[in-house]
């Protein structure tokens, strides 16, 4: 293994990482509503997933469900999801040379939604649990790539087109969402809320499931894109001339975004703003590199998201807020933020 | 002898954009050693030979060929460690450090898996210093100058440690003493046997500094040659527009301040 000049602390860092992360985990199952001691967390998770048997602790079974079957599932999925959106988020913003690039406003999100949604209505899911995150997975490719022919001329895409044709297609994928909804038998308004405010609340272990192999996966092919990344943030041309065939990397950089997108999407609905958010503030710890950028947003936004569930699920208990209702809230004021910055910080200065 | 008749040579390159030429049949040549300049009024289809020349853009019709071996069937990577090219405007958006910038320039001579080695960040600090830009290796780029940011990004190119350079009004955003200083420094690269292409603006830069000069007008070469026939009065006239106030003293208006 070569050494990079520019980083020697590679190790310590991926140990953080770990560490950061699984005391993400533990507080946030040990955490909320129905007071369980620590004791019994640690204890049924080293049962459940390390077969030690009940170690010399005895669990009440309540505790144990609440646990296993509820907490758990739930922060994990927040982790994987957030993880993803994270990842997709500093992926996003390089290719497209955009820092508000992001899967909810650029409508890859309620694309993805449309589909998930359209394929329940058509009773598939029953079937097959994983044709969900499949047909989201679809939606969200979909929705890219129309933004991505709208906003782009010869290869070169233009910002503020790209922005508002996101944002444009967006808002047209959450009203035909609404839409489905409404004609099909499965209307409610939790269901409604569900998807366009989205969430990780009754979240089971075939939910995680159905999110986590595609993530991991995917995530981990983009790692091996960093140096391409870094390249197309130094401009399209200059991208070429450094050896990226940069339409083609595109192409499989918005593929395997959008299987994390989708596979987020079809069991937590759109959550907006993690990809916007999270990548920003990794830099600012470990720079623009994306060999090293990409695996922190993902480490930064697995510790965010359950972080986020658990403020939607206590600050108002027993009544519990939409996830992506919090995520807003930080998002939002963000997002004014960098775009003052980038649009009117230049022309100031 | 092999190696003399080696370089890079575009033939009868043609560019299209919906019918309308942008470049209409230029020929031209660029040996190891010399520096060509590239000239002519705006919308002239300078930065679209350059584009065609790298390889950036595939030209409608005509070659590009380096060393007899057309662009098109060199491998991506081995291609760019025998060109680089300094695009108009590189300015940077997100806050890399000028040392990761310049550290780019070595990803055509590196692996999908590998990483840049300390002797790349040696020889990255070295084309830092060759644009006046030592001690800013750890300084956030967004930071810089515009003219500063063209340097990092000549600095860039220089690591790829190719045969072969274009750039694309490498001294346009250039202060006077930074614009004779980048000159310089292109002229020393071609002395140390690089061939170097440049499109310049400053006519007088580009008669005092460039070997042979290439004058485009509408797509079509308008001249080509060395400075005196190619910046000829009749070429200042009729493709310029512009007159001399007295013969031969074109090229030889400025000095640099030795600081």
């Amino acid at each position: 293994m070569k050494t990079r000049p520019t980083n020697g602390k590679t190790v310590p860092a991926y140990a953080v990482a770990a560490a950061l992360l699984s005391l993400a985990v533990l507080a946030c199952v040990s955490l909320g509503t129905a007071d369980i001691p620590f004791r019994d967390v640690l204890c049924v998770i080293a049962d459940k997933s390390l077969g030690l048997g009940a170690a010399g602790c005895s669990v009440e079974k309540s505790h144990e469900l609440i646990v296993w079957n509820v907490r758990l599932p739930r922060v994990l999925l927040a982790a994987a999801v957030g993880g993803g959106l994270s990842i997709v988020g500093a992926a996003m913003q390089a290719m497209f040379r955009n820092p508000l690039a992001e899967p909810g406003i650029l409508g890859w999100s309620s694309g993805g939604a449309l589909f998930a949604v359209l394929a329940i209505y058509a009773g598939l899911h029953r079937q097959w649990f994983f044709i969900l995150p499949l047909a989201a997975f679809a939606g969200t490719l979909a929705a890219a790539y129309a933004v991505y022919r709208i906003s782009s001329h010869r290869g070169f895409v233009e910002n503020a087109t790209l922005l508002l044709s996101g944002v444009a297609l967006g808002t047209l994928f959450v009203s035909l969402t609404t839409f489905v909804l409404s004609v099909s038998n499965a209307w409610s308004m939790k269901e409604m809320l569900f998807w366009i405010m989205g969430g990780v609340d009754s979240r089971t272990w075939t939910h995680f499931a159905a999110a986590f192999f595609p993530v991991a996966a995917a995530s981990a092919a983009l790692v091996f894109h960093a140096k391409d990344l870094n390249a197309m943030l130094l401009g399209r041309e200059t991208a070429k001339t450094l050896g990226v065939d940069t339409e083609r990397a595109t192409r499989r950089l918005m593929v395997l975004s959008s299987l994390i997108v989708g596979a987020s999407v079809a069991v937590s609905g759109i959550v907006g703003f993690v990809g916007l958010i999270v990548p920003h503030m990794a830099r600012l710890v470990v720079g623009v590199d994306h060999r090293r950028l990409l695996p922190a947003s993902f480490v930064a936004g697995a510790v965010f998201l359950p972080a986020a569930d658990l403020l939607a699920r206590t600050v108002m208990e027993p009544r519990e807020l939409r996830l992506g209702v919090i995520t807003s809230f930080v998002g939002v004021p963000f997002f004014v933020f960098l775009l003052r910055r980038n649009f009117m910080g230049k022309r100031g200065a | 002898m092999e190696r003399e008749k080696a370089h890079f040579r575009a033939a009868d390159l043609r560019y299209e954009i919906n019918g309308k030429a942008i470049v209409d049949g230029v020929s031209f040549e660029l040996r190891r050693g010399e520096l060509l300049g590239v000239a002519g009024p705006n919308g002239a289809g300078k930065s679209t030979l350059l584009r065609l020349a790298t390889g950036v853009l595939a030209p409608s019709g005509g070659e590009v060929s380096l060393d007899g071996v057309s662009l098109a069937r060199y491998e991506t990577k081995r291609l760019y460690r025998k060109v680089a090219f300094v695009p108009q405007n590189a300015y940077f958006d997100f806050p890399f450090r000028a040392m990761e910038v310049v550290l780019a320039g070595r990803y055509p001579h590196l692996g999908t898996f590998e990483n840049e080695t300390a002797e790349d960040g040696e020889l990255a600090e070295k084309c830092l210093e060759r644009v006046d830009m030592k001690g800013f290796s750890r300084r956030d780029v967004t930071t810089l100058s515009g003219g500063e940011q063209q340097r990092v990004s000549i600095a860039r190119a220089l690591a790829q440690e190719t045969d072969f350079l274009f750039l694309d009004e490498p001294v346009s955003h250039l202060d006077v003493h930074h614009k004779l200083e980048v000159m310089e420094l292109l002229r020393s690269l071609a002395r140390e046997g690089k061939g170097v292409a440049a499109v310049l603006h400053d006519l007088g830069l580009a008669g005092r500094f460039c070997d042979r000069i290439l004058v485009l007008r509408n797509g079509k070469t308008a001249a080509v040659g060395e400075p005196s026939l190619a910046l000829g009065e009749d070429v200042l006239r009729s493709v310029f527009r512009v007159k001399t106030a007295s013969a031969g003293s074109f090229c030889g208006n400025l000095t640099k301040n030795p600081d």
